[in-house]
């Protein structure tokens, strides 16, 4: 119970920050107030963070929600450098729709709420509808036409991110079971090939020799999900017979493989640089305590040397 | 007898107006709240209460940053007095921690309510002492070396470095200004690269900022936990307090905007990496804090390359924001430490189920902490934010500081989310032996602390209107607040009538 409680609190908190900003969005587009556009932008960025926590505290489809800590530098960069910037720029025709694409992947309602498509869709709309005051603002209409464009504007945003995210949906949760498949201890060239020659007899059965693994506390995937997995893969991938599926998916394996590769390397290159931080650390430490205790022992000596030469003087 | 009657009020303004008087009032007043026959008693809480809220009357704060640092800091410390007794008395089965925090408390807001150099570093001087007492508190009652050690640590690392800049500023003042004018009127040549250096880096190993950034993880959480909120809420501001009070002397302008830039960028991302990987839930809001902090000088730095007085009020009200959920979370983790008798993230998780309201109360600090509204940190993040885009077509070194913020922030996710799994985790773990209830008491202050930081964000607006007229985000946003607010009290009372319930079938 105390967990629906959570939940509840959860949706609450996005139901207020999904109005609030709807409201500061179509404040600041009536009064064309760059500084509420901000706010509204803002208050888009906290949604985001508040969905990354509720992804992974709540357990709801857990992968996404390193996705989102990653995607969420990216979208507050690309919001104030460059969507920021009042009125319509060349720009925006790259940087608008990977900003859509990136908020549709972060706050996708299949991420977070199984349950009812109303409030997901409530807080996608109202995250784009944040994030485009500035773009009508130098448009120059009456404020009721500036209000009309920009929810034809957020519409519009919103039909990219969000069909862009269910279009990309599938294979982002493919990379994301490939990653965690890649983690667990198999031998990876094995994994590539029954994954690159679409083979589902062999896929099985390297999904049916993960169930003699023990499955690592921090795997993402269960070894019933993963079979399921790679068998629909498969089956999918057995449909698909025409070479640009094809190829897509050897270099999708192989961006996968990279990125385990990168992600493993990474991870033991922080490991190393913290290790050598803090052992600096501890040796600065050291020195500056001996050499504070130098000069103090020192300047005692020296004191008390001074004091016994003044004395017998 | 009109007349005297207007004699008496003229009488009692003088007195209001009389610094010296308030102050000693306030401090006679926390020490007969302090009386052993009555300091957990009704009287005690009371006269202690007075004692703090009289600090508000203190007229004549050098600046806004000050004042605002005084009003948070008076609130944090109304509720720590009333907190710290029950937790004393929980986890060291004697009220001996209270005269301290008090004392401790009392110092560091006459750091901020003072006008005079003299003045402050008298107060300076002895909050760090009552801070190296506390530290070592468990070392005291508990013979816990490793309290020692944080102890000696703070010491070196963050006593004699601030105190070498506070007496380079005295020498440069000259004693006879120091005790005459007013801190905004002297004006002490900082202008040699080596002295601004030397400075900044006394103040920098307050705030915990590179160099000097490592005594604070084990100071702040080896303290017991009403000390490790006054430290990390407030005391850490005193270092931030300190840049800000340098920045407005003659001081070598480039030397300082590369120390503070490069140092603030450094840490900022540090301490937030570090918070990411630790296991305890202390450590972990130690290290927070010094990502914190660093933001907050980054600010400051950019003060420094723009002349711009948003850069002052953005630092002023992120410190504001910290000093309450920073506050709220280490009183959460006392009370986790005194429910639990835990620390270990791995083996937390199951808070939630025996006191559901104070995982709802650090959902609230936790979500403050992302600048969620209408908590003050949202307030933090919008200044932040706009005023670091307005400069970003200036200078690459805006857009820098708005990548490290940016990373900041994406970290202050992943640790706030892994201290929130102290409260809550989807596997159950059961942890029902050796739990103790008595923990429960403290709850209401958490949940009180939590309201007055909701209340400051409309309140700050106030208080700035009447400085800074032209800081118009404030009173832009207020009308999104104010939608905000009523959204969040419905959201409330639903809440509470849904754990309610909750009890209520648990108990049927």
């Amino acid at each position: 119970m105390p967990l629906r409680v959570l939940e509840v609190a959860f949706l609450g908190v996005r139901l207020q920050l999904s109005i609030a900003s709807l409201a500061t969005s179509t404040l600041s587009t009536l009064s064309s107030s760059y500084t509420l556009a901000e706010v509204a932008a803002k208050l888009a960025l906290t949604l985001v963070a508040v969905t990354a926590t509720e992804v992974a505290l709540l357990g709801y489809n857990r992968g996404r929600y390193p996705l989102i800590v990653l995607a969420l530098p990216l979208l507050t960069l690309v919001y104030y450098y460059s969507v920021a910037i009042p009125g319509a720029v060349l720009a925006d025709l790259i940087l608008l729709p990977v900003l859509s694409l990136a908020l549709g992947l972060c706050l996708a309602p299949s991420s977070y709420l199984p349950k009812g498509p109303l409030l997901p869709l409530l807080s996608l709309f109202s995250a784009y509808y944040a994030i485009t005051p500035t773009k009508v603002l130098g448009l120059g209409f009456d404020p009721a036409y500036r209000v009309l464009w920009h929810v034809v504007l957020s519409l519009a945003l919103m039909a990219i991110g969000f069909a862009g995210s269910r279009a990309l949906r599938r294979h982002s949760e493919h990379a994301l079971s490939y990653l965690s498949y890649l983690r667990i201890p198999l031998s990876c060239p094995e994994t590539l090939k029954a994954l690159l020659f679409r083979k589902s007899a062999s896929a099985i059965k390297v999904a049916k020799r993960l169930t003699s693994i023990p499955k690592p506390a921090e795997s993402l995937v269960s070894v019933r999900s993963l079979t399921r997995e790679l068998t629909s893969v498969s089956e999918f991938t057995e449909r698909l017979t025409s070479a640009p599926a094809e190829l897509m998916y050897v270099a999708l394996a192989k961006i996968v493989s990279f990125v385990a590769e990168l992600e493993k390397t990474l991870a033991e290159s922080v490991r190393r640089a913290s290790l050598t931080v803090v052992a600096v650390e501890d040796y600065m430490e050291r020195s500056l305590t001996y050499s504070l205790l130098l000069i103090g022992f020192l300047s005692t000596v020296a004191l008390i040397t001074y004091a016994i030469i003044t004395a017998l003087r | 007898m009109a007349l005297e009657l207007g004699g008496v009020l003229e009488y009692v303004q003088v007195l209001l107006n009389s610094r010296e008087l308030i102050l000693a009032t306030s401090i006679a007043l926390i020490l007969l709240g302090n009386i052993p026959a009555i300091r957990e008693r009704v009287p005690g809480y009371v006269a202690r209460v007075a004692g703090f809220l009289l600090l508000v009357l203190i007229p004549g704060s050098v600046s806004p940053f000050s004042r605002l640092l005084l009003l948070s800091g008076v609130s944090v410390a109304v509720f720590l007095t009333l907190y710290t007794p029950k937790y004393s008395r929980a986890k060291y089965g004697s009220p001996s921690l209270i005269p301290l925090v008090d004392l401790f408390a009392l110092s560091i807001l006459a750091v901020f309510a003072s006008s005079r150099l003299i003045e402050l570093i008298t107060f300076w001087l002895v909050a760090e002492l009552l801070g190296f007492f506390l530290i070592a508190y468990d070392y005291l009652v508990k013979a816990d070396r490793g309290a020692l050690l944080a102890a000696v640590k703070y010491l070196l690392f963050s006593m004699i470095p601030t105190d070498v800049s506070l007496f380079v500023i005295l020498a440069l003042t000259g004693f006879s200004d120091a005790v005459h004018l007013q801190l905004s009127e002297i004006a002490p040549d900082l202008t040699s690269p080596l002295v601004t250096v030397l400075v900044l880096l006394g103040f920098f190993s307050k705030a915990a900022v590179f160099p000097f950034h490592f005594w604070l993880p084990d100071a702040h959480s080896i303290a017991p936990s009403p000390a490790s909120a006054l430290l990390s809420g407030i005391m850490v501001k005193m270092g931030i307090y300190g840049i800000y009070l340098v920045e407005s002397y003659p001081l070598s302008r480039d030397t300082a905007l590369a120390t503070m830039f490069l140092s603030s960028c450094l840490t900022a991302i540090y301490g937030g990496l570090q918070a990411s990987v630790q296991s305890d839930i202390k450590k972990l809001l130690a290290y927070s804090t010094m990502s914190h902090t660093a933001a907050m000088a980054l600010l400051l730095s950019l003060y420094i390359l723009s002349g711009d007085s948003v850069f002052i009020d953005a630092a002023a009200i992120y410190a504001v924001a910290h000093v309450f959920f920073k506050s709220s979370l280490f009183m959460d983790s006392g009370f986790i430490e005194i429910l639990t008798g835990e620390r270990n993230l791995g083996k937390l998780g199951y808070v939630y189920l025996y006191a559901p309201a104070e995982s709802l109360v650090a959902m609230v600090s936790v979500l403050s902490m992302f600048g969620m509204p209408p908590a003050v940190g949202f307030l933090a993040k919008v200044v932040t934010f706009v005023s670091i885009s307005y400069y970003l077509k200036y200078s690459w070194l805006y857009v820098l500081a708005l990548l490290v913020i940016s990373v900041k922030v994406a970290l202050s996710v992943v640790y706030s989310v892994k201290y929130f799994r102290a409260h809550i985790e989807v596997e159950v773990k059961s942890g029902s032996a050796g739990l103790d209830r008595k923990a429960v008491e403290l709850i209401p202050y958490m949940a009180g602390l939590v309201a007055v930081s909701i209340g400051f964000t409309f309140a700050i607006g106030t208080v700035y209107e009447g400085f800074y007229s032209e800081l118009k985000v404030v009173r832009e946003v207020f009308p999104v607040l104010a939608i905000a607010l009523l959204m969040f009290v419905l959201l409330a009372f639903y809440l509470l009538e849904l754990l309610r319930r909750t009890r209520e079938s648990g108990e049927g």
